[in-house]
């Protein structure tokens, strides 16, 4: 068996074949494969698009979808399941969330290899109205011309996924557009996909 | 992309190559897209040519795999930028303080070698994060308390290694200072122990700290000596119980007072964290109400008496967080209640409801201050985004300053009335008054925050940077200086301690030049460079 002296022993001596079956405590790092398993779908009961876009991805007819509510604690989201299932097999993320959980996510996904591939910027002001903003992507923009500019974007976004996920273009230019912070008097929600 | 300096991209191919060959072509990253995810947040140059940016990033899985790629490096000239978790937002994060270094990513060294919740001690590798650890710890039933820093996604050994601080008792709270025993490969790809691990067959390397002869763990915190691959950490036993109690003074002149009890209180090991606060004045993140009174300069200490009196508060809080055994910390509670009304006339106290520990799995989401359990959380992003400072515009991040103290109240007033009068020469709103509270992150000593946004506009930025480096020049001349730093402004912050012609500095690069002679190891972080990129400085 082995244990703490025998790990020791064999890191000042340099054999490596032994670390590899330090029992429990050594957890295998991620698989660095892609997979066909459930698209992880993020949401945030909090706000009600994100309630409408998880509710949308559910209902639709591609059954292939595990919904995860973070409920305020993104944390808990992250280090209870979510990284193991990742690091099992590296799956893309979608999700519809606030600024700063996208923000969160995003310096998290590294430990995993994942980064954020695309992103639409929701901006609501006092008002209610909404400017969207898509980084990332070619191919969808044309699909948010009809987005409009007042509630009920969640769930066309949710309709929208499938396009977001099929778009693997190796663009940057949704990597760490913005800090964690929404523009003052504005609540700030993200769609994005993390793969 | 960027190169590593005087290589070219042929060369670095070829080095590339030999990494993969360590390490398996997964676990090196070139791309742009991979390279990116190690750019710094809340650098104040983004998207500048000043940004410091990575030319790769390599993950080995070992220690003999990092070994081998700091010799590779070596024979390359590269220089390597060791990360844990790489989280560390206001202080550079997962970014190289040099352009083009490559990024020693020891995320997949991730084990957990062993806890103790006998002799109270986990050891533990640069990938285990303080969420990690905590989930260990609870999943086995261990008797251990963790302290924490906010937020709770960064590692031990990456948090203590840049004197990064927590909430519990003095001795915790110091997270290098609550490190012992470490393992290191050197520069030169050498494995080497410190303390008892010195010894071949020890069982004592997380009890005894010193070993015999020299220390030499220091070198290896805040600095660019080698790359650290296992660490222990003293963690203190599971309190059977917790109070968090407070007491407030009335008076504006009950400062000093209030300090020298509460030093004692610290300094013989009875409280937790104290907590400063003051009624009048608000919090860190709350808006100054004293804005108005301010405005004709520093008032006066009568200004200041009469401001209290009209406010109808105490000026001054400090709550303690009393750890232990429940009849000792109602005891402890009682004695701090006595020697402060023997002290202070006028003094009010208030405790809150004592909890039995460890708190519940269900519990713990109800806490509102989790880091003072040892819960690692990510609350501190809601409260930060309240920053006053940024209530005209929302920044992207933060550059943070703690002005170092000493703790009486003549000291923290002349930090925050610098601090003020730099803020207000520069044109911004003042982060700090009369009422600014310390911070004892450090049982010894006081820091005085201040968070100076940080964002993706280079004219804020430069605003910003010319701030930072406002502060540092005006503190240094009344000889304080700061703790912690991001990169860009570390070697401003490494010259002011400068006594002797700056004798400190030539020792470290003399160090830098006998134990890295070919500087590879995050050359330029804390100011020491290597003899062949000292010219890199400022």
């Amino acid at each position: 068996m082995i244990n703490r002296r025998t790990t020791l022993k064999l890191g000042a001596v340099g054999a490596l074949s032994g670390l590899v079956n330090l029992p429990l405590q050594a957890r295998a790092f991620y698989s660095n494969k892609t997979s066909l398993l459930p698209v992880q779908a993020v949401y945030d009961s909090v706000y009600s698009e994100s309630l409408a876009f998880a509710n949308t991805m559910q209902l639709s007819s591609n059954s292939n979808i595990s919904a995860k509510d973070i409920q305020g604690d993104l944390s808990g989201l992250w280090y209870g399941k979510l990284r193991n299932q990742l690091i099992s097999h590296r799956s893309p993320i979608i999700g519809l969330t606030s600024r700063l959980d996208l923000f969160c996510l995003e310096e998290l996904a590294r430990d995993v290899g994942m980064k954020v591939s695309l992103r639409v910027d929701h901006l609501i002001d006092q008002d209610g109205k909404v400017e969207h903003q898509l980084f990332g992507s070619t191919l969808a923009n044309s699909s948010l011309e009809n987005l409009g500019h007042t509630a009920g974007f969640g769930s066309k976004m949710a309709e929208l996924s499938q396009l977001f996920l099929a778009d693997q273009s190796p663009d940057i230019s949704a990597q760490k557009l913005t800090g964690p912070n929404a523009p003052l008097n504005k609540t700030a929600l993200v769609t994005w996909v993390i793969s | 992309m960027a190169l590593p300096p005087n290589l070219s991209q042929a060369e670095f191919d070829s080095a590339l190559g030999e990494f993969e060959a360590v390490v398996g072509t997964d676990w090196v990253f070139s791309s742009d897209a991979d390279v990116a995810l190690y750019r710094d947040s809340y650098s104040p140059f983004w998207g500048e040519d000043e940004e410091r940016i990575a030319s790769a990033a390599v993950a080995p899985d070992s220690v003999e795999e990092v070994q081998e790629i700091v010799r590779i490096a070596n024979r390359y000239l590269i220089p390597l930028y060791p990360i844990s978790t790489g989280r560390n937002l206001t202080y550079g994060g997962a970014a190289p303080t040099l352009t083009g270094s490559v990024v020693l990513d020891l995320k997949r060294m991730n084990r957990i070698i062993e806890v103790n919740d006998k002799r109270n001690y986990a050891l533990v590798e640069p990938g285990v994060s303080y969420f990690d650890l905590f989930k260990y710890i609870r999943e086995n039933g261990l008797n251990l308390m963790l302290d924490v820093p906010d937020p709770g996604w960064g590692s031990p050994m990456g948090n203590s290694l840049d004197h990064g601080v927590g909430y519990t008792k003095g001795p915790y709270r110091d997270h290098f200072g609550s490190h012992i025993g470490l393992e290191i490969v050197s520069a030169e790809g050498e494995l080497i122990r410190t303390g008892a691990g010195a010894i071949p067959g020890s069982d004592a390397w997380q009890d005894f700290h010193y070993g015999v002869g020299p220390s030499i763990d220091g070198l290896f915190a805040q600095s660019n000596f080698g790359v650290v691959t296992k660490m222990g950490v003293k963690l203190m036993p599971m309190p059977e119980t917790f109070m968090n109690c407070t007491v407030t003074a009335p008076r504006y002149q009950d400062l000093q007072a209030m300090i020298e009890e509460v030093n004692y209180l610290e300094d013989s090991l009875l409280v937790g964290m104290p907590f400063w606060g003051s009624p009048v004045g608000g919090g860190l993140f709350d808006a100054s109400p004293i804005t108005e009174l301010m405005q004709n300069g520093w008032p006066s200490v009568e200004q200041l008496e009469e401001f209290v009196t009209a406010q109808n508060k105490h000026a001054w809080s400090v709550s303690f967080h009393l750890y232990g055994p429940e009849e000792i910390v109602h005891a402890t509670w009682a004695a701090i209640q006595r020697r402060f009304r023997d002290k202070i006339p006028g003094v009010a106290f208030q405790e809150e409801d004592l909890h039995n520990l460890p708190i519940s799995d269900e519990d713990i989401p109800a806490l509102p201050d989790k880091a003072l359990l040892g819960i690692p959380n990510l609350e501190i992003f809601h409260i930060v985004a309240r920053n006053p400072m940024t209530d005209a515009d929302q920044p992207d991040g933060h550059a943070d300053m703690f002005t170092m103290t000493e703790r009486t109240a003549e000291g923290l007033h002349t930090a925050a009335r610098t601090l003020a009068e730099t803020f207000i020469d520069l044109g911004f709103p003042p982060a700090t008054h009369p009422f600014t509270t310390p911070i004892a992150f450090y049982s010894r000593a006081y820091c005085v925050a201040i968070l100076v946004p940080t964002w993706r506009d280079p004219a804020k930025n430069a605003a910003s940077r010319a701030l930072y480096e406002k502060c540092l020049d005006n503190i240094a001349e009344k000889g304080m200086g700061t703790y912690r730093t991001a990169p860009a402004f570390q070697d401003l912050a490494v010259s002011k301690y400068s006594f002797n012609d700056g004798a400190l500095l030539k020792y470290q690069e003399k160090l830098k030049d006998a134990i890295d002679p070919n500087g590879i190891i995050s050359p330029g972080r804390y100011g020491i460079w290597p003899a062949n990129m000292r010219n890199n400085r400022g």
